[in-house]
């Protein structure tokens, strides 16, 4: 655990030392505070738009932090061969894997945070109130949403050569979940034969992102956030998936040689 | 002069001569297209008319607090209608042969009616799912397995409206319907919106700037000027009312008289009339108002209604617009 932990804190700290936090959020603060700015109708208490805006930002953002983030961490210790002194610790491969993804998970949640933050402060100001409980559900199902991604991410830095590539797959796929995985079972009706099997098949086994970057509707409008048994559902099947990727991604790197 | 030079310098008068070629050419060309209104229409080009029709949609989609039938949906949606059509043209068939039949004759259609329902106008905001069967309604269905049952706690299922949820909560269909008339300022819908809203939320000066500001770019529309005659009408300044209405019906001539009775927007027709009837009354002048009803019993479904209201219009009745 301490291995893990130790392997974790590093990972933090270089994302601290690291840039990408820092411009991710200078930019959506800018556009988000730039499009706050406009006047429409000489109401500064429209809201709506702005969260909408500001949420797709973050998302967005997140995403990108949290793949790129994960998607150099195995290659950069090949690279810069510090993964042979890692595992002559001795550290297992198991170990190093965990401690890489709770590192990432942590510094995309303290990220996020912040950028939570910085959203109920800018519904805040411009709705007079905060419902501070709907937005907590909110950033932790979107936590529990990239434990996925990072996990993803993570079992692609074992199978793809270089991260750049494990990076530009991960995102298509989880931008492709987050945009068509609810509407895969209307589309699986819709075929005929296996194609509309197997697209059905795929719907089961897509890990449901879409739930957590949907509930962001209910914060627009005002709607009651899932209950509490829902909301233990989503997170309990974000963390078992998370756990199967890690999983496939310890089989995989278990026997494979290091050098490149 | 050298060779060299001579060359220049002819190369420098036909650069000239084509420029003056060219230049009125892509001018008029541009100015056809509507490029150059803006930062957004240079950037967008033609396209900034689909992102105006997607923003247009959205302002609908916020006015149903996000209960919204997705893309897929509407496939769905659409097969399901070819299927009830395709039923209904059995049914027709066979009554012809056997008799009645017992099943639902709503979607049957095969006249062409003028057009009297309220799409277009500013009451009717809705988009493409507006309530035309009782599926539209319900488009969710029931769920289709387990994963889509628990996905529907994820998002939004019940349809409700933004009016229900506080007096000005509608002013969050605002920014949507400016971003469409600024990407696409010949959408006049987004104007006659935008108004209806912006009056609804006691905001009438915004609403008239707004209006002026579609009227600048349509000149032609009779949709904005009933809209300014309606807030004109609303503010009991009838002078002006009758005005706007007045131009509002005779640009509603130079556009409809010449198109088939069947598809003339007669609803619009009517609408303008009926506050031309109303600001004439309020004025006093109950001759000007039985002559506008008169024009209305033409065009009106229901002339024997109309009469009646003349009727209560002559005896000194205060009209009331329909």
């Amino acid at each position: 655990m301490n291995t893990i932990h130790a392997i974790a804190i590093v990972v933090l700290k270089e994302m601290i030392r690291r840039k990408d936090f820092y411009v991710l959020f200078i930019l959506t603060a800018l556009i988000t505070l730039l499009m706050g700015s406009i006047n429409i109708f000489n109401d500064a208490s429209i809201a709506g738009y702005l969260k909408e805006l500001a949420l797709l930002l973050v998302w967005i953002s997140s995403l990108v932090m949290a793949i790129t983030t994960t998607a150099r961490q195995l290659h950069a210790e090949k690279e810069l061969r510090t993964i042979f002194p890692l595992l002559a610790k001795p550290v297992s491969r198991a170990q190093l894997l965990l401690g890489k993804f709770a590192g990432c998970w942590i510094a995309c949640g303290l990220s996020l945070f912040v950028f939570y933050l910085f959203l109920g402060i800018v519904a805040a100001s411009r709705e007079q109130s905060l419902d501070v409980g709907a937005y907590t559900v909110a950033f932790l199902l979107h936590w529990g949403a990239l434990a996925v991604v990072v996990a993803m991410a993570l079992l692609g830095s074992v199978v793809f050569a270089a991260p750049s590539s494990n990076g530009t797959i991960c995102f298509i796929v989880a931008v492709g979940i987050l945009v068509l995985a609810r509407h895969l079972n209307t589309v699986a009706l819709q075929m005929d034969g296996v194609m509309g099997k197997i697209t059905y098949a795929i719907y089961y086994l897509l890990p449901r992102l879409d739930w957590a970057f949907s509930v962001r509707q209910f914060l627009i409008f005002h709607d009651p956030m899932p209950g509490f048994a829902v909301w233990a559902q989503a997170m309990l099947f974000y963390g078992s998936y998370s756990a199967l990727l890690i999983l496939a991604a310890w089989l995989l790197f278990r026997r494979r040689a290091l050098t490149t | 002069m050298s060779a060299p030079i001579l060359s220049f310098v002819l190369l420098a008068v036909s650069c000239f001569s084509l420029a003056t070629w060219v230049g009125p050419r892509f001018e008029a060309s541009q100015s056809r297209r509507g490029v150059g209104h803006g930062a957004l229409g240079n950037m967008l080009g033609d396209s900034r008319k689909l992102f105006a029709d997607h923003f247009f949609t959205r302002s609908d989609v916020y006015f149903h607090s996000g209960y919204y039938p997705s893309m897929f949906d509407k496939v769905k949606l659409k097969e399901n209608h070819l299927a009830a059509g395709a039923k209904t043209a059995k049914c027709e068939h066979d009554h012809a042969h056997e008799g009645p039949c017992e099943h639902d004759h709503g979607h049957q259609e095969t006249k062409p009616e003028p057009k009297t329902e309220k799409h277009g106008e500013a009451e009717h905001v809705h988009g493409e799912h507006c309530n035309h069967g009782e599926e539209e309604t319900d488009f969710l269905g029931k769920p289709k397995d387990y994963f889509d049952g628990f996905s529907r706690n994820f998002f939004v299922t019940k349809h409700t409206h933004l009016t229900e949820k506080g007096t000005n909560a509608a002013r969050e269909i605002l920014p949507w319907i400016k971003l469409a008339a600024q990407l696409d300022p010949r959408k006049v819908e987004s104007y006659t919106v935008g108004a209806f809203w912006l009056r609804d939320l006691k905001r009438d000066a915004e609403a008239e700037q707004f209006l002026r500001e579609g009227l600048r770019h349509n000149p032609e529309s009779h949709e904005i000027l009933l809209e300014l005659g309606r807030g004109y009408v609303a503010r009991h300044d009838y002078e002006r009312a009758r005005n706007v209405l007045e131009m509002a019906f005779r640009r509603w001539r130079e556009q409809e008289n010449s198109k088939p009775v069947e598809e003339q927007n007669r609803f619009a027709a009517g609408q303008i009339l009926n506050n031309l009837v109303l600001v004439e009354d309020r004025l006093g002048h109950r001759d000007q108002a039985v002559s506008w009803l008169g024009i209305v019993r033409k065009i009106s479904p229901h002339p024997e209604e109309i009469d009646k209201r003349i009727a209560e219009v002559r005896a000194g009745q205060p009209f009331e617009a329909q």
